[in-house]
């Protein structure tokens, strides 16, 4: 299981790779689970940033910005996902999904937890 | 090979590609795309995906006024599944790499997502199967808005819809147009009885198509048994396109000589019955003025029958259905099996140096009793339905006849200690096919009923030319003067022993040689059923005078080719168009 479940809004403190470059491990906290909409939020959330943003379940990568690919994770509540983020904002691309998932995606007020510019 | 029974409710048979309507109306591409379309579908597919976010979106905006953000939020989830980065590059990939178009491609990838989601344990994951296929119908919907509507159909096809409505149907050019199927509909549908005045073929209420069911797929839609089939084989193919020229030639001559008698231009009444092989045609038979079955092939069961031979309850059903169909009033003759040479039968008697002199048709009954007595039970139990005949195959000596008759005799000495009704003073004759019966006419005219001559193989034994070897093939020639005597005398022995003779090999349904035979006595004649309006045509183009100066010249003629000629001149003095059509 995951060190980092907190349950906390703040979410996991991403790993810095190199400067590009964010890795995190977060665990799906809320009951139903990744699908359609905490999925879509995901993704509404992911497309925020220019970063590339791929999920990762045991040797499963998929990518971020593909509801659909994200679905077919099929990640049930405490599946543990390894996010990692490529690009010129990915710092705050992984603080900001991180808090998203570790939130449960439904207490989350989109437009409080908008990515503040990098 | 699929083939769906709906209501037959405008007839005629159509063959053709098919082109599926959705309920708007609108033509369904075919599933793959030239190389060039290539661009234009991307574009498609792009213009789609993005009018159709827009759309989602504003829908989502309403719903989220009217009834939160929560349930919105699923609009939104949709609207995200269609704008998916993975989805639009999955179906980009189909399309380029395979040619597929748009609608073929979107369905094969969400389709394909929704087997993988229906596949899943948790059924959260698993409903959004339905999700897929929701918004595979919203694309397909959306992508129909840049379709063909129908009015553009620009060459022949069977349009294969749900349900048709009356504008759509009567918009339909039947030049383009060849038939039509809907899955709804019923008898007095629009469809039905727009499509019965445009005389196009059509069957209704066929149920649901099946997936499998592919655009351009060859289907045949056989307007007058409610029968469709999907992906015909070739012998299936085969006999409807025979079937589809014999409607052709049906709508055209049909009309003017159905209802008039075969009848010489000097009152010379002739007889026109038909030569079926399948039940159904007893129908089409009497549809172009049939006057009885001269020939009803029973091999047909034979050769189709599941099993090594069909039950006697199998063969009744056949013959009972040809019997009703043509009545009481109207003759039908059974030729009993006439299996082996040309016409292999499944219990394949070991390999024979030379079939067609071997163990065939009346020998192999006699020799497989059982099998003949079965068929001849059938036909006894039938024969109480209407005026059954029954006639022997290949008899090439009278006691070869008188044994065939005995059997029936012991079969209906069967019938009778059970109690099982038959007609016992029911018509036996036989085919005159063979030169050894021909030449001794005159002495089975004293022990048959009637004559039928087969012209196929009093040809080829005549001659000693099989026609189905290339090499010799032109030297089957029915014009031989050795062919032509050997027919003189048959049916002059007929005449004058009252026996009923009538001819029904190819020969009878060749144009040229119906003078020739009226001259040489010929009252009867057994064709196909789409030849009847032609011959009757001739025979009420002629005088039996004129007929009768044609025998008598032919008969002092020495060569096939002189003969032919001859004949195709006087043919095409009295109907030009038969002549013409030949050359």
């Amino acid at each position: 299981m995951a060190a980092n479940v907190n349950g906390d809004a703040q979410g996991p403190t991403p790993v810095r790779v190199d400067a590009n470059h964010y890795r995190s491990q977060v665990v799906i906290v809320n009951s139903m689970g990744l699908h359609a909409r905490p999925a879509s939020l995901f993704v509404e959330r992911a497309n925020c940033f220019e970063s590339n943003v791929t999920i990762q379940k045991g040797s499963d990568e998929v990518d971020g910005k593909s509801i659909l690919q994200l679905l077919s994770l099929s990640a049930e509540e405490g599946t543990a996902l390894v996010l990692e983020t490529r690009g010129p904002d990915a710092e705050a691309a992984s603080i900001s999904l991180s808090q998203l998932v570790a939130s449960g995606f439904d207490e989350m007020d989109g437009d409080s937890v908008a990515p503040s510019s990098p | 090979m699929d083939t769906l029974r709906g209501i037959a409710v405008s007839s005629g048979v159509a063959i053709g590609p098919a082109l599926t309507l959705d309920r708007q109306g609108m033509q369904i591409r075919s599933l793959y795309v030239p190389s060039q379309r290539i661009p234009e579908e991307i574009e498609r597919l792009d213009r789609c995906l993005s009018e159709l976010s827009n759309e989602i979106a504003s829908n989502a905006q309403v719903v989220s006024e009217k009834v939160g953000p929560e349930v919105a939020t699923i609009f939104e989830a949709h609207r995200r599944m269609i704008c998916d980065p993975h989805l639009r590059s999955m179906v980009v990939e189909r399309i380029e790499k395979r040619g597929c178009s748009v609608e073929f491609a979107v369905r094969s990838v969400l389709q394909k997502y929704a087997s993988f989601f229906r596949g899943m344990e948790n059924s959260h994951f698993r409903d959004r199967a339905e999700d897929m296929l929701d918004i595979e119908r919203q694309i397909l919907a959306r992508l129909a808005g840049d379709r063909a509507p129908i009015e553009e159909i620009d060459r022949e096809v069977i349009v294969l819809a749900h349900d048709l409505t009356p504008t759509q149907t009567v918009s339909f050019d039947p030049k383009f147009v060849k038939g039509i199927v809907t899955e709804a509909g019923g008898q007095t549908s629009h469809t039905a009885i727009i499509a019965g005045a445009l005389e196009i073929p059509a069957i209704v209420g066929i149920g649901r198509f099946p997936e499998s069911l592919e655009h351009d797929q060859t289907v045949i839609v056989d307007g007058n048994h409610g029968v469709m089939i999907i992906a015909p084989d070739e012998p299936m193919l085969h006999r409807y396109r025979t079937s589809v020229r014999d409607f052709q030639r049906f709508k055209e001559s049909l009309g003017k000589l159905r209802d008039l008698p075969a009848e010489t231009t000097d009152g010379c009444r002739v007889t026109l019955s038909a030569n079926i092989e399948f039940p159904e045609e007893a129908k089409h038979a009497l549809e172009r003025g049939a006057e009885g079955i001269g020939l009803y092939r029973t091999e047909f069961l034979y050769l189709n029958s599941k099993s090594a031979a069909p039950s006697e309850e199998e063969q009744y059903e056949a013959y009972a259905a040809v019997l009703k169909t043509v009545g009481p009033d109207r003759p039908v003759i059974f030729r009993t099996l006439d299996l082996g040479a040309d016409k292999p039968h499944q219990d394949g008697a070991s390999a024979e140096n030379n079939p067609v002199l071997g163990l065939r048709s009346i020998r192999l009954a006699l020799k497989n009793l059982p099998m003949f007595k079965t068929q001849l039970r059938a036909l006894l139990r039938a024969s109480v339905l209407g005026d059954a005949r029954i006639m022997f195959p290949l008899i090439s000596t009278l006691m070869e006849f008188k044994r065939a008759r005995m059997v029936l005799a012991d079969v209906m000495e069967d019938l009778q200690e059970l109690g099982i009704p038959f007609r016992k003073d029911l018509p036996v004759g036989m085919m005159m096919e063979v030169p050894s019966a021909a030449v001794m006419a005159d002495r089975f005219a004293r022990h048959v009923d009637f004559f039928s001559i087969g012209t196929n193989d009093l040809i080829q034994y005549t001659l000693a030319v099989d026609r189905t070897n290339e090499t010799v093939a032109s030297l089957f020639n029915a014009s031989d003067p050795a062919v032509i005597r050997l027919l003189r005398e048959i049916i002059k022995a007929a005449n004058r022993h009252g026996v009923d003779c009538s001819l029904c090999g190819e020969m009878s349904g060749d144009p040229i040689y119906t003078p020739l035979l009226l001259g040489l006595g010929l009252r009867q004649f057994s064709v196909a059923p789409h030849n009847i309006p032609e011959i009757k045509k001739i025979i009420r183009s002629v005088s039996l005078e004129d007929a009768k100066r044609v025998a008598g010249r032919v008969l002092r003629l020495d060569s096939a080719s002189e003969i032919t000629s001859f004949l195709r001149d006087r043919t095409r003095r009295v109907v030009p168009e038969f002549v013409d059509e030949m050359d």
